[in-house]
């Protein structure tokens, strides 16, 4: 449904999987390509726009996200990347970073991927496996002697 | 929090989860894989052929996307392989060509603004693999006299080689550079896994020394990747080495993941037993190819003499000179780039009867020796450099005492040596002491000088070569523009 506010700003109602709504300005909604794709189509017109991949809770980050990217375009990009830093660091573990990068790549939104996806890979930077796999939960499927043959093909890198 | 977890445990095997996966994201994958394709084919300038959708695996799920998205993101090559060892749908996801073009593309575009001393522990030297295919390049040169009577010869190149054609490539694509349509005017001066280096010889000149030939222009090209990739985009035209006049003796390629670079060694006599090491470097990230340095060492011929092949290894280049290896090193090139490591004790000192091949294998260093008349063939392995301890992998004898020369080794398998013996290519294994003919050379062979071989490792993504800072100049522009026509002209 759309509203339109004092300021004639365009609203734009998003509905996550869980059924919670949320009321954004269409600029911020827009910065999601997919959202920006149903907007031209006109799916937003007749009521909210389910998205049945993103839980309310992430969504809400995403909007958060999303709400300081478009009210900062121009402002000094110094303060955008603490801000950017601040934000990776309160969804503080991986599996809140996935759920993210699940809702980014699904909202179509590069800047929040990207950002995501560099804060995940600092996280298994300088990480042995075995630390990898305790954090991320991952079982070892290579044998001892798989596991050795992967590492000797790749010795080259640690000359 | 439960259902993120379940995510990651999926991508761990995303393979299996795709498939029950896919009804509900089928489209969501389709658009996703447009876009990636999209922002590498824009953003990187072409330094890769943008993947085609049949290189695209099918069994990729969004999950395995985004794990693509977050690998580009490591640093290094390091902490890549570290992921590769996390679990096997990792090491699948990381082997894909398609992964490893995107990681690349990343760092290629990232690190134009790096520093160049930025670039130590991301040195990749030698790459090799153990299951790809490789293969033996036999090149040699026939000279000819020419018809009237000045003092020119002609080269001829024929590159004879082994499942060549089976790996559908050639080099006929350089050929119509040159205004007579000769095939193959060129040489072939040096390889490093599928890249290719090769100068077109000038003809407009005296040449005084078949040995040392001028070049006009210097490709570094990539054969394999150039016929796959039928959009003709990966072709490189490099104006490496301009108007050249030293002996060229070997040049050679060292691979680094931000850099290139192309190096001609040349010895040069001062005045007596003093010989200065002329090296002249050309390093891809003074882009486009230029002229980096040029040393002059003063070092006692015996120091410097070259017995052996160079060798790039562990970011340097090294050489035999019968006794000590030395060690070279281009990027510290103004305090003392030279450094020597002991030798194996080897039981004679007679150079003139042996022959000397340095080689890489399975990461070590490695020294193949063939003393003609005893018939023996030895390997050693480097196992420590600081005191330069050896380790005798191979001492094997030849029967057949066989004038054999021009040696070298299997890229991969530490057992397999080639050489050359009469007109017959020929395979010998070390270990179970059995030898194969692999390819005959056609014609009479004038002269062992010009005959070499050259390794080439195929892996299955291609080796980068670091993209141009700034345009150049509208003379190499335009013959690079002029390239892709010829090849499209030619091989399609």
């Amino acid at each position: 449904m759309s509203i339109t506010t004092e300021n004639n700003e365009k609203m734009i109602t998003l509905m996550s999987s869980d059924g919670e709504e949320f009321v954004v300005e269409e600029a911020v909604a827009a910065q999601s390509q997919t959202i920006k794709h149903l907007i031209e189509d006109g799916c937003s017109t007749e009521g909210s726009i389910p998205l049945p991949n993103v839980t309310g809770r992430v969504l809400s980050e995403v909007i958060q996200y999303c709400k300081k990217h478009s009210s900062s375009d121009d402002k000094e990009e110094k303060e955008l990347e603490a801000w950017d830093a601040e934000f990776v660091k309160a969804a503080d573990d991986h599996v809140a970073l996935t759920d993210l990068m699940m809702a980014a790549n699904f909202l179509d939104i590069k800047g929040l991927l990207d950002l995501v996806a560099q804060t995940l890979a600092n996280m298994i930077t300088g990480k042995s496996p075995e630390e990898v796999r305790r954090m991320w939960n991952i079982k070892n499927d290579f044998t001892p002697e798989e596991a050795e043959k992967v590492r000797k093909e790749n010795q080259w890198a640690f000359e | 929090m439960e259902q993120s977890i379940t995510f990651f445990f999926d991508l761990s095997k995303a393979t299996q989860t795709h498939k029950r996966k896919r009804s509900k994201t089928h489209w969501r994958t389709r658009r996703r894989r447009r876009r990636i394709f999209e922002s590498s084919s824009s953003s990187s300038s072409r330094w890769f052929p943008p993947p085609s959708s049949d290189q695209l695996s099918d069994d990729f799920s969004v999950a395995d996307y985004l794990l693509v998205e977050v690998f580009c993101r490591l640093p290094s090559i390091q902490s890549l392989v570290q992921c590769m060892i996390v679990c096997k749908a990792w090491y699948r996801i990381i082997s894909t060509h398609y992964f490893l073009t995107r990681f690349i593309n990343h760092h290629m575009i990232i690190n134009n603004n790096v520093d160049d001393d930025d670039r130590t522990g991301n040195v990749l030297v030698n790459r090799s693999y153990h299951n790809n295919p490789y293969n033996l390049i036999f090149c040699y040169t026939k000279k000819e006299r020419h018809e009237d009577m000045c003092p020119i010869y002609r080269h001829h190149h024929k590159y004879l080689l082994s499942n060549f054609q089976n790996l559908g490539f050639d080099f006929r694509f350089l050929s119509p550079r040159r205004k007579k349509k000769e095939e193959g005017d060129f040489d072939i001066l040096d390889t490093c896994n599928d890249l290719f280096l090769c100068a077109l010889r000038s003809t407009s000149q005296v040449i005084s020394s078949p040995e040392i030939p001028r070049y006009d222009d210097m490709y570094l090209c990539n054969p394999k990747w150039f016929v796959t990739q039928r959009e003709g985009a990966w072709f490189f035209s490099r104006h490496v080495i301009h108007n050249h006049t030293l002996g060229v003796k070997q040049s050679l390629l060292v691979p680094l993941i931000l850099d290139l670079i192309v190096m001609a060694i040349s010895h040069q006599r001062v005045y007596l037993n003093k010989w200065s090491l002329g090296t002249e470097l050309y390093m891809s990230r003074l882009c486009p190819f230029r002229r980096g340095l040029q040393l002059t060492d003063i070092l006692d011929r015996e120091r410097v003499y070259r017995l052996s092949n160079l060798v790039a290894w562990n970011g340097k280049v090294h050489w035999y000179n019968g006794k000590d290896i030395i060690a070279f090193d281009p990027f510290h090139i103004q305090n003392h780039p030279c450094s020597f490591i002991k030798g194996p004790d080897t039981p004679t000192q007679d150079h003139h009867l042996c022959q000397c091949c340095l080689s890489v294998c399975g990461g070590s260093l490695r020294l193949m020796k063939i003393h003609s008349s005893a018939c023996t063939v030895m390997v050693w392995e480097l196992k420590d450099c600081k005191p330069g301890s050896w380790s005798l992998e191979h001492n094997v004898n030849l029967d057949s005492a066989p004038y054999i020369w021009r040696l070298t080794c299997h890229p991969t398998d530490p057992n397999v040596i080639y050489f050359l013996q009469d007109k017959d290519v020929i395979s010998f294994n070390l270990k179970a002491e059995s030898s194969e003919i692999i390819a005959q050379t056609p014609g009479m062979l004038f002269s062992r000088y010009f005959i070499r071989t050259l390794p080439v490792v195929l892996p299955s993504w291609p080796t980068p070569i670091p993209r141009r800072r700034r345009l150049p100049s509208s003379r190499s522009w335009f013959r690079f523009g002029g390239n892709k026509n010829v090849f499209s002209r030619t091989v399609f």
